[in-house]
């Protein structure tokens, strides 16, 4: 365990080697909310309504602020197994004495965690700029949305390295995997709430597990799920991770044996 | 003059026949991409649905307006992105850093247009033209009577937009310069360029003044916009142009000086 909590350190720091590009990126975050706000905000103030499909001007600037947080997680781009695939890099890993899997798990958790911890000042400058229109939850909600942020990392690293391991069949998938996350994030209510759906559409898309990764946790934040809807969301989310998980163990499994160390 | 245009012009087709050549050998990724901004447009027009079916227009832009707003702009966007986008990535991630900006320094050909020409993607080209479709269909539907003389003004300011888009994109990725690495400027300008995607009355006045003078990247796309569907202003198409030309220089100067530190690959 030693040895993967050195590495896991030692990732830690290299994420942390390039302090400006942090600082820009979260420039760039608040830059990107500021266009959100002005949109909803024109959307609100002109129509005079006070609701859209349940949702007040501050629960849409909330959900966008807490989707904010769920972008910089971005699973999709932050393992690295299809490039270490593609590259030949994995070959490396190949001859130590360790878990391969494990290892990406541990720079994904180390990639994510950064992201996540680096971006709560600006979520605190937000907050405290736009204190008008965001809501805060109870401390209780803020644990379960803690609890549901972790099994969202979880059921990103699973359901994404499927599409990661399929670089050992079919070569680079790096334009896949961003079609992957971009359809994703759109069907998951990451642009806006699912909600705001017409109902047929709404009751399709929050039926696919992809809503775990933006629509479902903000909804917890802003307290929109009683505390049972909570549990099954959890166990649902639980049950898609085993899935997922699954797949992604058959499909490593096998793209291992077919893997031949050659860079591209 | 004429023969450094044709210069500029035969490197240009050179890199944009080895992109063709690239793209077509990864077909599987290219139709991923294409198929990427098929969807992008897809979600946005049920987006602006859901928006327009709560309110009447948004910063007085109708429906229509506003998706041919969006659409022309991430046109413009990605025929940008088309010939340059990669260029940048690579200079700001590692030209700088691991000194290959000397290759783009001795070569007879201004380094700057060199960089930014240097690995352009040929598919994305098929993209921008879903969304000039997209754009042609929102304004066709906008109701609006579109006189001949918007037109030939719209093709003339886009195509100053287009450079003027262009320089913006300079100037954002000339601190590496100084910085070495630093893999966020490239994505400074995509996500500034939200702006040039909603009508600019809905923004605050301090954004507006912000996003129109001061880095004017949402004059790219508003004032060929507003020129197709209103008559003509010679204000707004003279600024247009006198700001076009003023970050011209601004670009071109700024990349001279950032040059000055440049100091290979040991910097």
């Amino acid at each position: 365990m030693k040895k993967y909590l050195t590495f896991f350190r030692l990732y830690l720091k290299d994420g942390s080697a390039y302090k400006i590009d942090i600082i820009l990126s979260m420039a760039i975050n608040v830059v990107y909310f500021m266009i959100q706000f002005a949109v909803w905000k024109a959307i609100y103030t002109s129509s005079g309504v006070s609701e859209i499909n349940s949702y007040s001007i501050s629960s849409t600037i909330t959900y966008h602020l807490i989707g904010t947080v769920f972008f910089k997680i971005d699973s999709a781009e932050q393992i690295m197994l299809s490039d270490w695939i593609w590259e030949g890099e994995l070959t490396k890993d190949l001859i130590k004495p360790w878990n391969i899997k494990f290892v990406q798990f541990i720079m994904y958790v180390a990639n994510t965690l950064y992201s996540v911890v680096m971006y709560i000042p600006v979520l605190i400058l937000l907050f405290l700029a736009f204190h008008n229109y965001v809501i805060l939850p109870s401390f209780e909600y803020l644990i379960y949305f803690v609890i549901t942020l972790v099994l969202v990392t979880i059921l990103g690293l699973v359901f994404f390295g499927i599409f990661h391991c399929l670089t050992f069949f079919y070569g680079d998938q790096s334009g896949q995997i961003s079609l992957i996350g971009y359809l994703t994030a759109g069907v998951a209510g990451g642009f806006f709430p699912l909600d705001f759906l017409p109902s047929n559409l709404a009751w399709f898309f929050n039926h696919l597990p992809f809503r775990f990764f933006f629509n479902t946790p903000a909804k917890i934040f802003l307290e929109k799920y009683s505390i049972t809807e909570i549990y099954y969301n959890w166990v649902e989310m639980i049950i898609w991770i085993i899935i997922f998980y699954i797949i992604f163990h058959y499909l490593f499994k096998k793209g291992l044996t077919m893997f031949t160390g050659v860079g591209r | 003059m004429i023969k450094t245009i044709v210069k500029y012009w035969r490197v240009t087709w050179v890199m944009i026949k080895n992109s063709y050549i690239r793209d077509s050998k990864i077909t599987g990724h290219t139709v991923s991409k294409l198929l990427a901004q098929v969807v992008e447009i897809l979600i946005y027009i049920v987006f602006f649905g859901i928006i327009f079916r709560n309110v009447d227009s948004l910063g007085g832009w109708s429906y229509h307006q506003v998706l041919f707003l969006y659409f022309y702009s991430r046109a413009i966007m990605l025929l940008n992105n088309m010939m340059f986008k990669k260029g940048f990535a690579r200079f700001a991630k590692l030209m700088v850093r691991k000194g290959e900006y000397d290759f783009y320094v001795i070569k007879p050909i201004n380094p700057m247009y060199l960089v930014s020409i240097n690995n352009p993607q040929a598919y994305i080209g098929v993209s921008a033209s879903f969304y000039l479709l997209a754009a042609a269909y929102s304004l066709i539907h906008s109701q609006i009577e579109i006189h001949l003389v918007n037109i030939i003004w719209l093709i003339l300011l886009s195509v100053t937009g287009y450079l003027l888009y262009y320089f913006l994109n300079v100037i954002c990725v000339v601190p590496t310069f100084w910085f070495i690495r630093l893999y966020t400027l490239k994505d400074i300008i995509y996500k500034a360029n939200h702006f040039m995607r909603y009508p600019i009355g809905i923004f605050p006045n301090a954004l507006k003044f912000a996003f129109m003078v001061i880095f004017p990247i949402a004059v790219v796309s508003y004032i060929p916009a507003v020129t197709i569907f209103y008559p003509p202003k010679i204000m707004y198409i003279v600024y247009m142009i006198v700001i076009t030309i003023i970050f011209g220089f601004i670009a071109n100067a700024f990349w001279k000086f950032g040059e000055r530190h440049y100091s290979s690959a040991s910097s």
